[in-house]
This record gives C-alpha cells, structure tokens and sequence, in this order.
C-alpha cells in the first residue's frame, strides 16, 4: 500500500480533469492504496477536499506519491510539486493559450499565462513520470524539457461507460424527438471552443440544407465569459437562427445521454483541445463526428470522424448533408467510432495501461528511475 | 485527412471527403451568400471582444498605499476622505471597513467634527485596533495632548495657546493645501480636456468604421441584389420555357391519344368486317355438311329401300292379290275411334285454329306462298288458317274420316301414309312441310325415313315445322303423353334437333307453347320457380328446320 496524493488546480463536476482525477482515485484506492484529493477550488457535491497546503504534511516518506494535474496556473500545486521529497508524477492536460482569453476574462488570461510558464518549473521539479492526456501534449511536455523516457501517453479517464450504461432522461428525449435533424457539441462555453465557426457552420447548413435543423450547445457557461456568450449571442441574432439553437447550459449525466441519443452528428470545432472528450463519448454512443482539424482532434478521433484542415463552414454543412444522406458510409463511421472507443478509451483500457505504467514505476523506484 | 486504414468496412475516407469537397464548393459558388460578410462578420467580432484595448486610463488623484512594517502618522494623512478611511482601516484594523463604520467616520470627517487625527486614536485604541497593535509613530503624542483637551478650562486655554503658537505653521500649511488643490483641479482639467479628446478621436474612428461596414453592407447587399434579379430572371426563363415543354408535351400527347382512337377504331371496323365474313363463311360452311349429310341421308334410305325391295319382293310377289285390301281396311279399323279422341285429347277446332295461327309468321317471313304440305292434317284446322292466310297447301292423312270432314270444308286432302305419299312427290318440290302431333306417333326407324323423305322432297332453303309434346313438363313427359293410346315416346327437344341436324336439316328456331298459366305455385325462391317451371311450363314445343340451300 502507498500513500498517494492527487492534487489538481480545480474540481467540478462535469469537467474532463476533475472526471479524470475522481475515475483515477477511484482507481488506486480498488488497488489498495491510501489517496486523498487536494484541490484549490471544489464545488463537488459530498466531497471534503483538502487545501494543496495540507498535501506536504500528508506526505510523510520519500516512498509516497503525489500526482499533480496540470491544467491552469495553479502556484500552490507547483510549490508543492516543488517541495515535494516523495515520488512525483505529473499528468499534463495541456493549458489553453491565454490570447483567447484576452478582453473577455483578464484572470484566466492571467491564469493560462502562468499555466503556460509554469511548464518549464514543473519539469525543473524533476518528476519520476508525466503522463501526457495526448501526443500532442507530450509535444508540449519535451518542448519544456522532460525527457522522452518518462513521458507517456495516457487518455484522460473518462465518463462515457457511464453514458453507455446509464438511464437516459426521456422527457427530454421527447420533447426534441421530431422530424429536425440535430446537431451536437459538447464542450463548455469557452473562448476556445471556437462557437464563431460552429453557429456560422450551422447557419451554413441550415440555409443551405435543411431548414429543419438545431443545434445543442450542451456544455456550462461561466460568468466570467459573459462577453464571449454575448458576442455569441449577436452572432446568432445576426443569422437569425435564435429559434434553431438551444443553449443548454450545465447538463445531467440523463440529459447528456439523451443529447447524445437525439443527435445526428456531433460538431467539433474547438480551436484548443488537450485531448476532446466529447468526441470519446460521440464514439461510445455511436454519434458521427465532423471536426475542424485543430490540436489533439486528430489524433483522437483519427478515421472515425470527417476532420477539416480548413475552416470552411461549407465544408462542415457538406459534411453534415453527406451523413444525412448516405445510410452506409455514416454507419461505417459509426462503427469505427464504436469500434476505436472499446480499443483505446474505454476506462478498462485506460486503466490498464495507466497501472502498468505505474507498476514500471513502482519496480523501479524514484531515484533509480531518475537515473534510467 | 486521414487515409483509409482498410478497416474492412468498405470506406474509403480520403475518397469520400474529395467527393464532400468537390460538392461543398459546388454549393458554395451557387449560395446567394459568399466570402464578403465573413470579413464583416469577423471585424465585429473582434470589435466586440476587444473594446478593452483602446479604454482610456483612470485618473488617480490619490496614490495608492505603499505596504510597510511600520507607518508614519504623515502616510496615513496625505490621504483624503474615504480613501483615508479605507487606508486607516488597512493599516490598523488589517481590514476593509465595515459599512456601519465607514459611514459613522466619513458623516463626521465630512462636518468637521473629527479630525484625521481623531480617526486614526479612536482606530488605533480600539480593543480590536490594540489587538491589532500597528505601530504609528506620533501618534500617542497626539493622543497625550488630546487627554489634556479634555480637562475643562485648561484644556481650552491650552488648545487656544497651541493654536496661537501653531498660527505660522497652519498658514503654511493652508498654503500647501490651496496650492495641492489647485493643483489637482488642473490636473482633473487636464485629465477631462484629455478624456475629450481620445472620445472624440474615438468617436471618429468609430463613425470611420461604420461607415465603411455600412458601405460594404450597402456593397454586398447591392451584389445580392444583383444576384437575386439575375437568379430570379433565369427562374423566370426556365419556368416560360418549362411552359413550353409543357405544352407541347400536351400537344403531342393528345395527338398521340388522337392516333390512338382512330387505330383503335379502324382496327374495330375491320375486326367486325371479318367478324361478319367469318360468320358468313362459318354459316356457309354448316349449310353445306348439312347438305352433305342430307344427302348422305337420302342415299341411304335410297339404298335402304333398294335393299327392302329386293328383300320383299318375292313374298309380295307370291302373295295372294286378295290378302291386299284386306290389309288396307284392316289400317282403317282404328279410325273412327282416333276421330273421337281427337276431340277430348287434342282440344276444339276452334282452340286448335286459334293455336297453329302461331306458325303463320314463319312461314311468311320465309317468303313461302305455295307448296306446302301438312302432314297428319287432321281435322284440317292447319289448312283452313293457311288457306284464309291465302297460301297455298295441301294436306294428307290416314284417317279416313277426317280426309272426309276435310274434304267437306273444301280442303285439298288426301288420304294416305305420310311415307307412301312422299315417295310419289319428286324431289325439292315443295317450300315447306309441316307436321303437328306426328312425330310422337312413329317409331325411330320411320321417323327417320319421314326426315330422310321430307328432306328429299323440300326445295334447297324449304322449311320443316314439327310440333309435338313437351316432356320437359313433368305431368307431360309422365302422363298426359301416354292419354293418347295410339302415341309411342315422347321425344325430347335435344332428341328431335340431333335427329333433324343429323339428317341434314338446319335447327333455326324453338317454340316452347302452351303453358299452363292459371294454376302456378306462388314463387318464393329458386325451388317453386323450378318447381312451377316443371310442372306448369309449356306443354308443346315446335322446332324449326331449314333445309340447306347452299350448293
């Protein structure tokens, strides 16, 4: 039995890293260790998080863990990270630019500023192992510094067996279930998500395919953002498409699997992913999936999905019209989804893989790993 | 994007998404909606976001606090009014104040009842300000001096004498502050007329942008204008020429169906055309097996009697010429008796008369006036019907009492056997035969040699009339046939027209007569019409029959 502490900046619900964080403590504690959770901000419903302040002291030998998640400027989880005399392992979520967030939300400009600098302190720490959310996040990891031999790709945990196996919330399910064809993204309301394109994609479609159609912008939005929605929402005035678009806000696990039941393709056109969980879930409930090709969205969705180098809103409603309309090509795609989600994400795989790293680990021990 | 990693689906990805691009700029070029309102779309957007950038700088008119270990009462004075209480606060409490506080210290700083000085003592020596315990120097000067205000008379006389001395330092710093302030207020002039300034440098700029998205707006929806007069004349030209196809398909469908009906009509009138010729051909063709047959018939019965002649000839030879009458008047033995039955079995003279007037008609529509021949005439009721009619005839019978009763009436009669009289008249002589309640009367054998004869003797086209009981009526066929002792079987209707057809004859016509009409069953359902038609249903039936004419 080790000692293992998590720390991460931020814990909410329906959040990809606090997803990621919760499956993996849940993880380790069924293999018999003692973990506790250390965040600076929680808002989880039943969870008494400790302060990162209190991770040093429960830490007591070198021969303890701390897992440290990256995700934002978190200071306190780089001192301790810093401080730390135990066993360190870094998993990297990859940080959003901060120009996205400039003239919308000064702070988290100013938190993915520091989020980013703080790359290279982490790698200073000399962590036994940083396990990327991606290969395009371990690009990042080696630009910083980290060697090639203790970077390893991991996919996030994720929640979409749950989705898979959950109830669905049907009364929602009927109240969309018409003759509209209807279009998907999942992701909160943020700067990065690239919404512009995707109501612009969307009006693309609707005016030149099918009258018929709506969008669902499932995700939470965030005060913070208040001008971005704003701006969003001119945008949607200006192609008079308001009737068409339903902003849903924060979501249960029932609605989200009813959202994903309703739609017929799901929209990608984030400009900034660490790795897209959503298009994990579009996979597990065999959703089509049509992405601007950007960051990680590739590498993740690879032949399961129609990905555009371009963002060429014709493209995207093209694309849309072509699932529409062709039975076999979009089962196809379905199945290769299905198909890629069992092989890669699924949480067995994902822990699989994520235990036998940490086993190498754990044979191998700090210092002499370090040497390696 | 990808390649097709052959995952054995069939799906080929990159081929697939050329043919979704090739389609989506197809799309593109023939959307009303092209790149211009992107740009538009996309200067907004970031002017939405940005505003930021180009906001002006506040103004400060106080200096922000410098965080320290330890203050000088100076630090603390050189603030003003709530920013003073803030900053008070800050420093010695380690706080913001509390909006009871706040309002209690800025009501009196602004009436002049506490000095700054007052604030700070009654901040510093709180409970919760000596808990605090911020060190400012000089301030427990102030305090010590303060004590002393308070004791009465001397406490005034000092503050007056503190006054008096202090009088050279107050001016000053009444200078200070007169000058401090004017200084402020420049600034604040300078700050505004600068404010002013960048708005109305703003202002042009943003009246500069608008301008420009509302000429490429005006531009833009000038093109689309453009476009949609251009896509709606081409709308215009398609459906004119859409009309026309229309029409002309019409034209052309209804001359088509035009075309049709003339075919389809020409095609009938032919039809009927061969339909008649066929018919004609078809008649003419069962005239002439008749006429076969009849002859074939006719040969027969001539070898027949051949044959009977050569047979009889000796015993008729050696018979003895006396045996002969004897024979004849021994035929006769029957007749009166026959004479009065005719009465009760076959009816009145005048009800016979009334019935045989059926034939009439037949006989005229043929043409036939003249040679007939009534065999079995009777009582000659027949014959007095043709004979008013004004055709010519002449009957012949066995009996010899009713040749007399004939012969009275003037009727040409002759006694004889209707086969004896036959033989004597030459072939195709007469235009017709007609024998009523005969047939019944023969065995099958003469029948068929009295069809064989009348065949012989008729003209080509002559008639045959037979008319003899119907046992089709049940009461007929089981009883009142066999009331007639002298009858031998009742012939049914198919029998007598395969009898008449196979001796050459042509059937043309069956009439079923005498009904018996005032004794019905009530007809309820199939069963008592059945039942009404076998037991009340005609008594008598006549068939008919034409001799061929064809050669």
């Amino acid at each position: 039995m080790t000692r293992i502490a998590i720390l991460t900046p931020t814990l909410t619900p329906a959040d990809a890293v606090s997803n990621d964080v919760l499956t993996m403590r849940r993880v380790l504690c069924e293999r018999g260790h003692e973990v506790r959770i250390f965040a600076e901000n929680s808002n989880l419903a039943g969870e008494q998080i400790a302060e990162p302040s209190a991770a040093l002291p429960y830490l007591k030998t070198s021969n303890d863990v701390l897992i440290y998640h990256h995700s934002i400027g978190c200071a306190a989880g780089v001192e301790t990270l810093q401080a730390a005399s135990c066993r360190k392992i870094v998993k990297y979520h990859n940080v959003t630019p901060p120009e996205f967030f400039e003239g919308i939300s000064e702070q988290h400009q100013r938190l993915c500023e520091s989020g980013r600098s703080q790359l290279k302190d982490i790698v200073a720490a000399q962590p036994d192992l940083f396990l990327a959310a991606s290969a395009f996040n371990k690009s990042d990891l080696i630009a910083a510094g980290s060697e090639e031999h203790k970077t390893f790709v991991v996919a996030p945990f994720n929640q979409a067996d749950g989705l898979r196996a959950g109830e669905a919330d049907l009364d929602l399910f009927d109240t969309y279930h018409d003759d509209s064809v209807n279009l998907l993204t999942v992701g909160g309301v943020r700067p990065n998500k690239g919404h512009a394109d995707l109501i612009e994609a969307f009006a693309t479609y609707y005016y030149n395919f099918n009258g018929q159609a709506r969008l669902f912008i499932v995700g939470a939005a965030n005060n913070a953002f208040d001008r971005y929605a704003a701006t969003l929402r001119q945008l949607i005035d200006w192609w008079s498409i308001d009737s068409r678009i339903v902003f849903t806000g924060e979501v249960s696990n029932e609605s989200l699997k009813s959202y994903y039941l309703l739609a017929d393709a799901l929209l990608m056109t984030s400009e900034h992913e660490g790795f897209c969980v959503p298009l994990v879930e579009a996979m597990a409930m065999k959703v089509p999936i049509v992405a601007y090709a950007s960051t990680a969205i590739p590498e993740t969705a690879q032949d399961t999905a129609l990905i555009w180098d371009e963002r060429d809103p014709y493209l995207m409603a093209q694309s849309i019209d072509f699932l529409q309309t062709n039975e076999a090509a979009r089962m196809a795609l379905v199945y290769r989804g299905s198909r890629r989600y069992e092989e890669n994400f699924s949480n067995q795989v994902i822990e699989k893989q994520f235990l036998e790293l940490l086993d190498s680990f754990n044979q191998l021990g700090s210092g002499q790993y370090r040497e390696r | 994007m990808q390649p097709d990693k052959g995952d054995g689906d069939g799906l080929d990805l990159a081929q697939l998404m050329d043919q979704i691009r090739k389609d989506a700029e197809h799309r593109k070029r023939n959307s009303f909606s092209n790149g211009s309102y992107r740009q538009l779309i996309s200067q907004n957007f970031d002017a939405l976001l940005s505003p930021h950038k180009t906001a002006f700088p506040p103004l400060k008119l106080q200096p922000d606090l410098e965080k320290r270990e330890q203050y000088q009462l100076n630090d603390l004075l050189g603030f003003h009014d709530e920013v003073f209480l803030r900053n008070a606060y800050k420093v010695i409490l380690k706080r913001e104040p509390d909006d009871v506080g706040l309002a209690h210290f800025l009501k009196n700083l602004r009436n002049g009842r506490y000095s700054k000085i007052d604030v700070l003592s009654s901040l510093r020596f709180s409970p919760e300000g000596r808990n605090a315990n911020v060190q400012i120097e000089g301030l427990g000067r102030f305090r010590a001096l303060g004590r002393v205000y308070r004791v009465p008379v001397v406490g005034y006389v000092l503050r007056l004498a503190v006054a008096i001395f202090r009088l050279p330092v107050l001016i000053t710093n009444f200078r200070r502050v007169e000058s401090h302030t004017m200084a402020q207020l420049d600034r604040v002039a300078g700050h505004v007329n600068e404010a002013v300034a960048h708005l109305s440098d703003e202002m042009r700029k943003q009246a500069r942008t608008n301008r420009t998205q509302f000429e490429a707006l005006q531009k833009q929806l000038n093109e689309l204008k453009g476009t949609v007069s251009l896509q709606i004349n081409s709308l215009i030209r398609e459906q004119e020429k859409l009309v026309q196809s229309h029409n002309s398909l019409e034209q052309a469908q209804s001359k088509t169906s035009q075309q049709h009906a003339e075919i389809q009509e020409r095609n009938a009138a032919e039809l009927q055309a061969l339909k008649v010729q066929l018919e004609k051909q078809i008649d003419e063709l069962i005239d002439r097996l008749q006429k076969s047959r009849m002859d074939i018939a006719q040969q027969e019965s001539r070898l027949a009697r051949l044959l009977d002649g050569t047979a009889v000839s000796l015993p008729v030879a050696v018979a003895s010429p006396e045996a002969q009458p004897a024979q004849r008047e021994q035929d006769h033995l029957l007749d009166s008796l026959y004479f009065s039955l005719e009465d009760v079995l076959r009816g009145t003279p005048e009800q016979i008369k009334e019935e045989v007037k059926v034939y009439l008609p037949v006989l005229q529509n043929a043409g036939i006036e003249s040679d007939i021949l009534d065999i079995g005439c009777g009582r000659g009721e027949w014959l007095q019907v043709l004979r008013e009619a004004r055709l010519q005839a002449r009957g012949i019978d066995s009996n010899r009492i009713l040749v007399q009763q004939c012969k009275d009436l003037s009727l040409d009669v002759v006694e004889s056997e209707a086969l004896t009289y036959l033989g004597s008249v030459p072939d195709g002589s007469l235009s017709a035969v007609t024998a009523f309640h005969f047939a019944e009367h023969l065995p099958l054998e003469t029948l068929v040699r009295f069809l064989d004869e009348a065949g012989r003797t008729l003209k080509p086209g002559g008639l045959i009339i037979l008319e003899t009981p119907n046992p089709e009526n049940l009461l007929v066929g089981s009883c009142n046939f066999y009331l007639d002792p002298t009858h031998k079987n009742p012939i049914p209707i198919p029998t007598m027209k395969l009898l008449l057809e196979a001796r050459g004859f042509r059937c043309e016509e069956v009439l079923k007569l005498h009904a018996v009409s005032n004794v019905k069953i009530e007809v309820k359902d199939q069963l008592t019409s059945h039942l009404n038609h076998f037991l009340y249903g005609p008594m008598n039936y006549a068939v008919v029959a034409r001799k061929p004419d064809t050669q």
